[in-house]
């Protein structure tokens, strides 16, 4: 993804398009990503190395204009490239591996749809444990797309009041979930 | 450990305030954040995870979610709101989201709690500004007013609030609403539409702008309605002749300038669309198909070759379901009802 040397500064609505084409994108891959972040699972590090590194090398003007997409991109191919690596581990046993076959194949085959299944209903005991309000504004703003401006309306606090509890329930959810 | 968790909370709430930072910030606010991912792989981490979350919240199932309206509720006891359905319901949706909404439609109907509701950007002790509201297609949503009063708004309809010392004015640029006005009589509740005037001391009443006017049907107390000469809207002075409407009386108030009073059987199915319910009783088939796209958003019905007139139905029907009136139609020997991608197209056979 190549960028013309632009000389005006874009504008916000068209950076939070730009923003989100990338991340609707990006989203399956980053789906497991956490997945695997989540439960620990022991790469889980190494990818997050590896794109912490691969982020730190580039020298693309894309890096620092639009971030948050670049990082994405990162995070997708890292992701696919060790999507595929397990596949193939999976897939190349030997008569020395018969035993762990079993076990290997049980473990990659049903987990990735207990996980997703299993991440959802984790999704939704943080909601019911975080504060009333906290939760609303979470739901509207970020599961209903909408703006500050409409979930205050919507709610009756202030706009910068939504903006702190939106931040304030994604991080609670967070932690929620590595307590786990 | 204890540290390592407090600083998990503390990155994970700096991840998320770049979630929001992003989305509205320029040039400066993207390199500070490239700045920020490069300092340490913790946060590539934990923004990663940040908008993973996003992803997955956005995902979530409507009828898996805790009710936001009873989220806001509970948070806030003081504070009814009742907005009954946020955006178009998803097909399939849960039963007790539905069953939910109407109870909401009934405590609305009820008058039960009605506490005020300010706009956000209105603290108490500032004037009231004039306030545009819309409503989407298939959206429905209701607002508490200062005053007490809630108007319920139904879909594709736009409404302007102004409020002052003197008077409460609504203007109703289309659509429809349903009003239950606090009584105030120094401070008369005064709703306008293209066509007509709506004064009011204190009552239910719906309002429904149509091209061919405006329908006024009256459920509890009395308002008198002015015909207004075209292109006056803002003006409150009018020449037209005040008609008063009772309790159970109707009105249709044409652009033409003629007014019909009209006492229908049973004025509350003016209403039935709080519940997003469609009531036909006699109605053209064209008329039919009219009202459930009104609140579709995906599935259309279209009508081919049928002249308007020929062919009416009655009975109750779901608003968000035109599927079921379809139904009905396929036992006409005579019609022929398909499906075209999201449309229905009913034709003679």
């Amino acid at each position: 993804m190549r960028h013309a040397p632009d000389t005006m500064p874009e504008r916000p609505r068209t950076a939070v398009r730009a923003v989100s084409a990338a991340f609707q994108q990006y989203a399956p891959r980053l789906h497991r990503y956490l997945v695997r972040r989540i439960r620990r699972t022991v790469d889980a590090e190494d990818l997050t190395q590896e794109i912490f590194e691969r982020f730190l090398r580039s020298q693309q003007l894309d890096a620092v204009r639009h971030p948050q997409a670049y990082l994405f991109r990162i995070a997708s191919h890292v992701v696919a490239d060790s999507l595929s690596q397990d596949e193939r581990s999976v897939v190349r046993f030997d008569s020395e591996m018969v035993d762990d076959a079993d076990r290997s194949l049980e473990h990659a085959m049903p987990d990735a749809l207990a996980e997703q299944l299993g991440l959802a209903q984790e999704l939704q005991r943080g909601l019911l444990e975080l504060p009333p309000m906290h939760a609303a504004v979470l739901l509207l703003a970020v599961r209903d797309g909408l703006s500050h401006k409409e979930v205050a309306r919507r709610t009756g606090l202030s706009v910068s009041t939504v903006g702190l509890y939106v931040c304030e329930a994604r991080a609670r959810i967070r932690v929620s979930l590595e307590g786990r | 450990m204890q540290v390592q968790r407090q600083i998990d909370k503390l990155l994970a709430q700096r991840a998320a305030e770049w979630m929001e930072a992003l989305k509205t910030g320029g040039a400066r606010e993207h390199e500070e954040f490239s700045a920020w991912l490069r300092q340490s792989r913790l946060h590539v981490e934990h923004f990663l995870e940040a908008a993973a979350i996003d992803r997955e919240i956005a995902a979530l199932d409507r009828s898996q979610c805790p009710d936001v309206d009873e989220l806001i509720a509970r948070a806030a006891p003081d504070v009814v709101m009742l907005r009954s359905a946020a955006t178009p319901p998803r097909p399939g949706g849960s039963r007790m989201w539905k069953a939910r909404r109407w109870q909401l439609g009934a405590a609305l109907a009820a008058g039960v709690a009605l506490v005020a509701l300010m706009f956000a950007h209105l603290g108490p002790g500032t004037s009231w500004r004039a306030d545009r509201v819309k409503t989407a297609t298939g959206e429905q949503r209701s607002l508490t007013l200062a005053d007490g009063s809630v108007i319920a708004l139904n879909t594709r309809t736009a409404l302007r609030i102004d409020f002052s010392d003197q008077e409460r004015s609504v203007v109703l640029e289309s659509g429809e609403a349903v009003f239950k006005v606090a009584p105030s009589p120094s401070r008369p509740f005064v709703v306008r539409t293209p066509t007509a005037l709506i004064r009011v001391l204190g009552t239910q009443f719906n309002v429904y702008q149509k091209p061919e006017g405006t329908t006024v049907s009256v459920v509890e107390g009395r308002v008198q309605v002015v015909q207004l000469p075209a292109k006056s809207v803002r003006k409150a002075e009018s020449p037209m002749p005040v008609r008063e409407l009772a309790a159970g009386q109707e009105a249709l108030v044409a652009p033409s300038g003629t007014v019909e009073v009209r006492t229908p059987p049973d004025v509350h199915k003016a209403l039935a669309w709080r519940q997003r319910r469609l009531d036909f009783d006699e109605t053209p088939l064209e008329e039919i198909a009219q009202e459930f796209n009104r609140y579709g958003t995906t599935t259309q019905l279209r009508i081919e070759g049928i002249a308007p007139g020929t062919r009416r139905y009655g009975g109750v029907f779901d608003a968000d379901d035109p599927e079921s009136f379809a139904v009905v139609l396929e036992r006409e020997r005579d019609l022929r009802v398909e499906r075209r991608g999201k449309d229905i197209v009913i034709s003679r056979r």
